[in-house]
């Protein structure tokens, strides 16, 4: 029980951590203008597959865009 | 006793009416729905609590909900036009705290078991659970539905024209 | 004159393809979105046919009065599930098809609807945790099992909310939002907060059932549509399946075994 008890705090502890590294991030990028003239970068990027198996002609997602309103 | 039993009545319509309001801020409900929403989920939820209980009709959770989705299909349709939203902007919120969301969630945690555990018996118990759970859920599910669209399809000429 | 008509027509379609694109990107049924489509079409004096697929919508044009025949292809935006846009744009409809409003009137009225601005998010946190705390009632839950399911929506929706904003996978939010929702949830039991801790646990991640995508699917399969039928219930199952991943991950970690 005791086991369990410290990992539902750590548990805790991580979300609040979340909580306050995206406040944190949030007013470096959005309230500094300096920082704000910066491309965002985020700590974890989710890949496309695009990104990992890439065939030649394959379109990307912007030019698939002009082919959508006909 | 009978006091008892309208308290709980009123209490199981009154919960379901704050539930009502809630799940329908997530999906961008108009404000003025909000109140219409609230009655329709409060009749709806007391009138599954009434049908359901033992004491009185003790009817089956899918013939239960089944009859109360009409209860609130025929109030969302009444009531739609007075808003001047479509029937169904009154009606699927007010159908949100009678989902099966726990027979969902544990029909996926039943199948989940099921890899978990490779012996028989609990392998067959977890399966039963699975298809227990999944076929109320899904029966639940289609009943509220078919429930709630019969009014509006019966009455046609005001649900249709709720917006004009 | 007949470029000027056809130029006319071809505006009438554009904005009858982006008007059900919209509709579908807010969760109207797939009934509504016809219905809708064709008394707008009738009103603009167009012949048409609107094919309404999982992820388009195709408006084919039949080719008369000097007009060509087309085919408008509309992607369906994912923008959420919107019961205002959905009143506003049947509304619309309406007025189109009463002829209150003319075609350039109803075009500046659906760009003004396009931009409805969502429910304020702080307004949906507040009303949120009550309402899962009012559910966790409705199971059976005492006041201690009440304040939890509170406090575990309470954490759990902002982060869905800040994982949306972020353009993270839905389907990884939710496991996410479960998660914490019913790891915070699990402290009635570690704890022994209350009578009802099973039903807290039970309850804390109720607020992410996909409600309205199961409605929606049973209303088109009951329309025959089914290919937007099983779409959307495809949907609204992966999506459980993903919360449900989330509340066995917290119950397995905390040691837990609550099936």
């Amino acid at each position: 029980m005791v086991q369990a008890e410290i990992t539902w705090w750590a548990i805790v502890a991580v979300l609040l951590l979340a909580f306050i590294f995206r406040a944190f991030e949030r007013y470096y990028t959005e309230c500094r203008p300096a920082a704000g003239d910066k491309p965002r970068r985020s700590l974890f990027e989710e890949g496309e597959e695009g990104q990992m198996l890439y065939v030649p002609g394959d379109l990307s997602d912007e030019d698939a865009e002009l082919f959508d309103n006909l | 006793m009978s006091s008892e039993i309208f308290v709980n009545i009123f209490e199981d319509g009154l919960f379901a009416a704050i539930a009502a309001i809630g799940f329908s801020s997530i999906s961008n409900t108009p404000r003025r729905a909000y109140a219409v929403c609230a009655v329709i989920a409060a009749v709806g939820h007391a009138v599954r609590y009434v049908l359901m209980a033992p004491d009185i009709a003790g009817m089956h959770i899918v013939m239960a909900s089944t009859a109360a989705a009409m209860a609130v299909g025929v109030l969302g349709v009444l009531l739609a036009p007075l808003i001047k939203c479509p029937a169904e902007v009154c009606l699927f919120p007010a159908l949100l705290p009678m989902i099966p969301g726990m027979y969902a969630y544990r029909t996926v945690q039943a199948l989940i078991s099921c890899m978990l555990h490779t012996g028989e018996a609990a392998f067959d118990r977890y399966l039963s659970l699975f298809a227990q759970n999944g076929l109320t859920c899904t029966f639940i599910m289609l009943g509220m539905v078919l429930g709630a669209n019969i009014p509006v399809f019966a009455l046609k000429k005001i649900s249709f024209q709720a917006t004009r | 004159m007949k470029m000027q008509n056809s130029s006319t027509i071809s505006e009438k379609c554009a904005f009858l393809a982006d008007y059900a694109s919209w509709l579908w990107g807010c969760g109207a049924t797939c009934a509504r979105i016809t219905k809708n489509t064709a008394r707008i079409a009738r009103a603009l004096g167009i012949d048409c046919e609107l094919t309404v697929m999982p992820s388009h919508v195709e408006l084919s044009l039949a080719g008369a009065d000097g007009a060509d025949a087309a085919v408008y292809t509309r992607r369906t935006g994912h923008s959420g599930i919107s019961f205002d846009i959905n009143a506003r744009l049947s509304r619309l409809s309406w007025e189109i098809a009463d002829g209150l409003v003319d075609f350039p009137e109803a075009v500046r009225r659906f760009d003004e609807i396009k931009r409805t601005r969502p429910t304020g998010q702080w307004e949906v946190l507040l009303l949120v945790g009550p309402a899962n705390a009012a559910f966790c009632r409705l199971f059976g839950g005492d006041w201690a099992a009440m304040l939890t399911v509170l406090v575990a929506t309470l954490a759990g929706y902002p982060l869905k909310q800040t994982m949306i904003a972020d353009g993270r996978d839905l389907r990884l939010t939710f496991l996410c939002a479960a998660f914490f929702s019913a790891a915070i949830s699990a402290g009635a039991w570690i704890f022994g907060w209350g009578d009802t801790p099973d039903i807290a646990l039970a309850t804390s991640v109720l607020y992410l059932i996909p409600g309205v995508p199961y409605i929606n699917a049973v209303s088109d399969l009951m329309a025959k549509h089914y290919l937007c039928a099983f779409s959307r219930f495809m949907d609204a199952c992966v999506l459980t399946a993903c919360l449900s991943a989330g509340l066995c991950a917290g119950m397995f970690i905390l040691g837990l075994e609550k099936f």
